[in-house]
């Protein structure tokens, strides 16, 4: 067996496979996919209303329009889907449920309210203005504080109020130990609602074997296998009659890690008419009622020492839930994630938060790239500037003097999570000297004024959870969520392997980095591997592609389940040379003994001794085949870490943030592809700068939704984007197989933060607080102008 | 959001109130107006059929007037559902003056909308409920001019409305042209 | 509602079709559903992500803006047509070798755009390629790795027709 050092393509960067067809308009999306004869096309009849009772629903236009085959009503699918909701097992969650078609009521703008089947898409679109649905309006909560504001309208009436989840948590003698510090601090910062983005919208397509008992369904998904157990629960058939796919997949970040109703209703629909039936949304419906993120209040205190150190920690943090629970996670994933995050890279022992999530009149939030952790860290890396700005201690130093040291690995923070192996200050230092810090703070003037514009330095430090497994996600109350993934590995009669992985790719690049890694370990070329994932008959269980897991566990699992193969393979060429399997050695596709030089077999005639296509037949007790499976739960969670430093201006006239310079120092253990991880870094990076600076989804005090359209939301465009200066540390952890960490989330995580405090460095001469992204030019300059006119009236 | 506007319709009181009784000519110059009917003393219905790009729909709104001060103003409210566009509530103050060249009127409205119209069209509904109240006043004051002409003044199939009830249709015109220019816009 | 159907002509890829669609056909469904070229991709229907980009007549156009019936007589060049099955294009390869696509949903348009760019542009410095490329939208790779992609193969074509 090959030491874990002993790789030769894993760490390589390996141009990937998939570029060949997707560049050549052969990829196969799920709108691309070749449409089954007889198909039916739906179309959702979207609320207009935030909060409405539904009085009647008229349909007889649309049905009679030529080409529509029926329009149906929530109540008509009451009998063929169960209400909608995941599987929560947490002290402070009260259970939401949710006709995926609103049957009597609706809570948010976009929610179902009838579907249309048609012959063409086109005539479900016409018959959309055909359907006549009589509402009556009801008072609507959009925001946090409407929600929980005493008297305000209870939109869930079995939970009495509008808390859906409270969580707390408490160390030991928090009040004393917090008293310790010499001074406490507090804030309060906000982000806004935001969107995945993702360039694919979202559909899906059931399509029904001929006596419509076995379905597949496809669907962009990021969590396959999930998708599969809950149609299944929600529309009592067994498993087995159903197929998930994936097929290609335009972008997932979250979004589409998540079961949606729509799912549901194709299948049901294709088990009701016998018939294929496929949904396709448009940007509109995309922004409108995918999951949204974000949303979050945190107020948090903190205690420190004259010396800047933190004594501890107190927060108080409220989501926005939206109408529903979003499936599988529910709220707690951000409540939780965010709490759970906060303590980052630094070394507190006191720590106190009470978290809350509120349903409101607005679409169901749930997982993006980051979850919880943007916000985390523009709390926790806000208060180490104010620290800095209070003290008079420079924010890098406040940060140096709380962070995790080197000899202290590995180290178990606040809240019970253990930290293997991390770079936290090596990266901090190499992410200033990136940036040139020490000489841009000498050079900085007090009111940072220089050339007509406000200049500013800001740092994020930060860790990323990543891989979670089994553990991580029973201890947050994800009581279905497997936490593993699989893989199962086969040398075919030829000698050529294919893999099979429980992951989906949305555009990470797996069909490469995971042919590098069994190639690697079975000692063959690349090309010799083909990688399938995203296919529920084809891959055994698992958890699927998200929040950073697909290198660690996936990744894990398939370095696991070549090696076991490695070892049937040394089996059967030990007996075929008459050597130890032992001392065998798998290169340039064959299996060589290295204490005999000459002898040597290909990797094809290994396996056809185990195909039983030779004459040499199998050792003893061996069976046939050439293949194995491997189940990978990593640990609770492993940590990978960076730091961003980010330099801006803040033009006074218009309140334009334009970043100057971008450093990243990104340490995700174990490359697999540098390249890759590259690639990772660089687009949530982006959409970081996009969270910070302009993307927000709003919705007006009656919960409507004003911006669903990509003019009105805006995402970065190139000519919103800084060169980034990128360096890696590679800090392997010593908890996870092949001490692979996660690589996705950093980038956005690091970004939020660095930005935020980049402009409130640049503005804090003014007198500017910073506290709330996105900074869009008006909000900035707004503040600017509010702080001048302060200034002024002091004068 | 607030929609504020005021025009000089360039005709007499007279003139102006005349043409203004005339439903039809109401009809004529509320762009994709189909009907505009009396329910009762304070209640009125239109029907607009618009088309913007693939979208296309009727929209039927209720308009209800209050704080009536004859000769001098109205308060109007309006709503109206445009099925899948999505839907608007309005409320206008309508105020009448006379000046010099002709009648002065001053809308102030604020409107809410809901739906599609919200969602795609936020953007353009100040531009659009501008664009459409112009061409409404534009509209106008072209036939009043015309109808200025002596023997063109009294139109034939004026119905017999009480006086101070030309207020009624211009202000409910006013309301439309601003509430369905939400709807259009999506 | 449906109407009365049209006759379109149109050399999509050097190719002719006729093909009898409603007036109201929007071209990327024309493409995509009637000429079977799925690889012209819809992100947005409203002209804002540039997925959809072809080339029309030889200059770059939204696919999803545009009605097909509109185009009678038209001459489409779609991102099938860029390289067909062989080798591929020095943007394309430049794409591949700078890691320029991640999922490849947007990456068709990216193509057409970067192929009519570099036709009027050989020899655009940065910051003219992030002008550019401000008509498409990509979500995957924060455009950095695309912008080096793009000058890469405004490079390779120089160095391409110089050589010829």
């Amino acid at each position: 067996m090959k030491a874990i050092e002993d790789f030769t393509l894993i760490g390589k960067t390996v141009l990937r496979r998939e570029d060949s067809y997707l560049m050549r308009g052969k990829a196969q999306f799920l709108d691309d996919l070749p449409e089954p004869k007889g198909l039916i096309h739906l179309a959702f009849v979207l609320s207009p209303y935030a909060c409405a009772d539904i009085l009647s629903v008229d349909a007889s236009a649309a049905k009679a329009l030529p080409g529509v085959i029926d329009v149906l009503t929530g109540k008509d699918l009451v009998g063929d889907i169960k209400t909608f909701a995941p599987v929560i097992e947490i002290e402070g969650y009260r259970d939401v449920r949710r006709p995926v078609v609103a049957v009597d009521r609706v809570n948010f703008v976009g929610e179902y309210v009838a579907v249309i089947l048609a012959e063409s898409p086109y005539v479900a679109q016409d018959a959309l203005d055909l359907v006549e649905v009589d509402y009556d309006p009801l008072p609507a909560v959009a925001g946090i504080e409407e929600a929980e504001a005493a008297g305000a309208p209870v939109i869930h009436s079995h939970l009495g109020d509008n808390h859906i989840f409270r969580a707390a948590f408490e160390t030991e003698d928090f009040d004393a130990r917090f008293a310790e510090g010499d001074l406490v601090l507090e804030e309060e910062f906000r982000n806004g609602k935001t969107a995945g983005g993702m360039i694919e919208p979202r559909g899906c397509m059931a399509w029904p074997d001929p006596v419509a008992t076995n379905f597949t369904l496809w669907t962009p998904t990021q969590i396959p296998h999930i998708v599969r157990t809950a149609i299944a629960d929600h529309l009592d058939i067994p498993e087995s009659v159903l197929r998930v796919v994936a097929p290609a997949v335009g972008g997932g970040f979250g979004t589409k890690a998540h079961v949606f109703p729509d799912e549901l209703i194709v299948v049901a629909l294709a088990r009701r008419y016998g018939r294929a039936v496929k949904w396709v949304q448009d940007r509109r419906e995309s922004l409108l009622t995918n999951m949204h993120a974000r949303g979050h209040i945190l107020h948090i205190k903190v205690s420190v020492k004259q010396d800047g150190t933190l004594c501890g920690v107190y927060l108080n943090l409220k989501t926005n839930c939206g109408a529903y629970p979003n499936h599988p996670y529910s709220p707690t994933l951000e409540a939780t994630g965010c709490a759970r995050m906060l303590p980052g890279p630094y070394r507190f022992q006191t720590y106190r938060y009470d978290v809350s999530s509120l349903i409101t009149n607005t679409c169901p939030t749930g997982a993006k790239r980051g979850t919880g952790q943007p916000s985390a860290f523009l709390a926790i890396e806000g208060m180490m500037d104010r620290i800095g700005r209070r003290l008079g201690i420079d924010p890098a130093e406040v940060r140096r003097r709380n962070t995790v040291r080197p000899e202290e690995f590995p180290y178990v923070n606040v809240v019970g999570v253990r930290y293997d192996t991390g770079s936290y200050l090596p990266s901090l230092e190499r992410g200033l000297e990136m940036i040139g810090y020490d000489a841009f703070r000498a050079a900085q003037p007090k009111d940072r004024l220089v050339n007509g514009k406000y200049r500013g330095i800001g740092i994020c430090n930060y860790t990323e959870v990543s891989g979670t497994g089994a553990p991580g996600w029973r201890v947050r109350g994800f009581a279905k969520m497997p936490g593993f993934d699989s893989s199962r590995v086969v040398v075919e009669p030829d000698g050529k392997i294919t893999v099979y992985v429980s992951q989906a790719d949305a555009g990470q690049g797996h069909y490469t980095t995971f042919a590098q890694i069994a190639a690697d370990r079975l000692g063959v070329a690349c090309e010799d591997v083909t990688v399938v994932e995203g296919d529920t008959s084809k891959t055994p269980y698992g958890t699927g592609t998200f929040a950073s897991r697909g290198s660690v566990v996936g990744g894990g699992t398939v370095i696991r389940c070549s090696e076991k193969v490695g070892v049937k393979i040394r089996r059967i060429a030990g007996y075929m040379l008459d050597a130890d399997p032992e001392r065998l050695v798998l290169k340039d596709g064959r299996v060589a003994d290295p204490e005999d030089a000459g002898r040597s077999l290909s990797l094809r005639e290994v396996a056809e001794t185990a195909y039983s296509m030779n004459n040499l037949g199998l050792p003893q007790g061996e069976e046939h085949g050439l293949e194995a499976t491997d189940y990978y739960d990593p640990p609770m969670v492993t940590m990978a870490n960076g730091t961003h430093v980010v330099q801006v201006a803040v033009d006074p006239e218009d309140g334009r943030v334009e970043i100057e310079r971008y450093a990243v120092v990104h340490d995700c253990g174990r490359v697999i592809n540098p390249r890759i991880v590259e690639g990772q870094v660089h687009g949530a990076t982006v959409q970081g700068i996009g969270e910070a600076l302009m993307e927000e989804i709003v919705y007006d005090a009656d919960g409507q939704h004003l911006n669903a359209n990509l003019l009105d939301y805006l995402m970065p465009t190139a000519m919103d984007v800084p060169e980034l200066e990128l360096d890696h540390i590679e800090t392997p952890s010593i908890d996870t197989v092949g001490g692979i960490k996660g690589a996705a989330e950093g980038g956005l995580t690091g970004a939020v933060p660095a930005i935020a405090n980049a402009v409130g460095d640049a503005l804090s001469g003014l007198g500017v607080n910073i506290t709330r992204v996105p900074l869009r030019p008006s909000s900035v300059f707004e503040q600017i102008r509010r702080a001048c006119t302060e200034k002024e009236g002091r004068a | 959001m607030i929609l504020e506007g005021e025009t000089l319709i360039p005709a007499n009181r007279r003139i102006v109130w005349k043409a203004l009784n005339d439903p039809e000519m109401l009809r004529a110059c509320i762009p994709g107006c189909k009907s505009l009917d009396r329910q009762s003393d304070t209640d009125f219905t239109a029907s607009v059929r618009a088309a913007i790009g693939p979208i296309s729909a009727t929209f039927g709104a209720k308009i209800t007037l209050s704080e009536i001060e004859p000769d001098r103003g109205y308060t109007i409210s309006g709503e109206g559902k445009g099925g899948a566009a999505g839907f608007a509530r309005g409320k206008a103050r309508v105020d009448l003056e006379d000046e010099t060249g002709g009648t002065r009127l001053r809308y102030n409205a604020d409107v809410n909308v809901g739906g599609k119209l919200a969602q795609v069209g936020s953007r353009l509904i100040q531009g659009t409920a501008k664009k459409l109240s112009e061409e409404f006043f534009g509209c106008l004051s072209e036939k009043l001019s015309g109808a200025s002409a002596p023997d063109k003044a009294a139109p034939p199939s004026a119905p017999a409305v009480a006086p101070g009830r030309w207020l009624v249709w211009g202000a409910l015109a006013i309301v439309v042209v601003i509430v369905l220019g939400w709807w259009i816009a999506g | 509602m449906s109407a009365k159907k049209v006759t379109v002509r149109m050399k999509v890829n050097g190719k002719e079709y006729v093909r009898e669609v409603e007036p109201r056909y929007l071209l990327a469904d024309f493409l995509r559903h009637e000429l079977q070229l799925t690889g012209t991709h819809i992100g947005c229907e409203h002209g804002v992500c540039g997925a959809c980009t072809v080339l029309i007549n030889g200059k770059t156009g939204r696919s999803c803006l545009q009605f097909a019936a509109a185009l009678d007589g038209a001459e489409i060049t779609t991102v099938e047509g860029i390289a067909g099955d062989g080798p591929l294009h020095p943007v394309q390869e430049a794409f591949h070798d700078a890691h320029a696509l991640q999922c490849g949903y947007c990456t068709p348009g990216f193509l057409m755009t970067t192929i009519e760019f570099l036709q009027s542009n050989p020899n655009p410095d940065r910051g003219q390629i992030r002008q550019a490329l401000t008509n498409n939208m990509c979500r995957c790779t924060g455009y950095l790795n695309i912008v080096d992609a793009v000058e890469d193969a405004a490079k390779r074509m120089r160095e391409g027709a110089c050589g010829a």
